[in-house]
């Protein structure tokens, strides 16, 4: 029996590629491809996913039950119909956004201690 | 992309990709390389359209790399998962078994090199209820696992009934039969996980 975010005790700890790729479903589906463009855009191309480490880090987050293949494929007038594309589920939401409010946290305390350069940027 | 020269060029780095996937461990391949070419050809067109050649090549370099390291970890990754399967579960309980015998053959003809064979298939056969735990075995390591549970009771039942009518006490005289109790509640509880 794969091991679920559900079933676990104490929240699983993310990768960062796996965070990414959880943020950049966090809008909705979408295919492998995309996911990796909006990484690199949200990481200003400091996080660049080869096609091996997006499709490895999906394939354990499939099994892992935080994402799940969407069965609609797009309309071959408008995109490659092989395409999968990939969506979060209530488990990956959950563990995307404890995540986030975990960093938050850690953003707060950095700027009470004044480490952030400019804090309203953030 | 059209027939050109240089759209015949980006079409062979995508066939050298799609050989490069061999790396990867067959399930795998199975799932996602069809994904992955996908992925690949889309990137080179992009990394062309917006840096030319040094574009592709520094795709191809960044690309190299991923391919290695993701390969030697999903290979990594599928033969951990074929340790704990429940094949290795039933090696577990035949290793279990001999660990009996030997000890049973130690207590009789005291020599180490039976004990230490014991102890090490008794070590062997720890992977069974291991695998069990990590969650991993399946149903059949499911089913080993509630038997190894119901032999350990009949094996604790079996100690009972050995110290209630004396046979326990008998043995501190005897150290042949006290190597051997042990070993014969192994090998009981060894055939019943099994």
């Amino acid at each position: 029996m794969p091991e679920t975010a559900s079933n676990q005790k104490t929240p699983p700890t993310l990768t960062p590629a796996a965070f990414h790729i959880l943020l950049a479903l966090a809008d909705g589906e979408n295919h492998g491809y995309a996911i990796m463009r909006e990484v690199a855009e949200h990481t200003h191309g400091k996080m660049r996913l080869g096609p091996g480490s997006l499709y490895g880090t999906i394939k354990r987050m499939l099994a892992d039950g935080w994402i799940e293949e969407s069965d609609e494929r797009p309309d071959p007038q408008l995109d490659d119909e092989r395409r999968r594309y990939y969506r979060l589920t209530g488990v990956g939401r959950k563990l995307v956004q404890a995540e986030a409010e975990r960093l938050e946290q850690l953003v707060n305390i950095a700027r009470g201690k004044k480490l952030l350069r400019n804090p309203k940027s953030v | 992309m059209n027939n050109s020269p240089l759209a015949n060029s980006l079409s062979v780095s995508v066939q050298i990709y799609r050989a490069m996937l061999v790396a990867y461990p067959k399930k795998f391949r199975e799932h996602y390389e069809t994904q992955m070419v996908q992925v690949f050809r889309d990137s080179i067109r992009e990394a062309y359209h917006h840096n030319g050649i040094p574009g592709v090549v520094d795709l191809w370099i960044h690309t190299f790399v991923d391919l290695v390291f993701t390969a030697l970890m999903e290979r990594i990754m599928e033969r951990s998962q074929h340790m704990f399967s429940p094949k290795v579960i039933l090696w577990g309980g035949v290793a279990s078994i001999f660990a009996g015998l030997f000890y049973v053959m130690s207590g009789l003809a005291p020599n180490g090199g039976s004990f230490v064979l014991a102890l090490v298939l008794s070590l062997g056969g720890l992977v069974g209820p291991y695998s069990r735990q990590a969650g991993q075995g399946g149903r059949l390591g499911l089913a080993g696992f509630t038997l190894g549970i119901i032999g350990m009771g009949l094996a604790l039942a079996f100690l009972w009934w050995a110290f209630t009518s004396g046979s326990i006490s008998n043995m501190k005289t005897d150290p042949a039969s006290a190597s051997v109790a042990p070993g014969a509640l192994i090998f009981i509880l060894a055939l019943v996980i099994l």
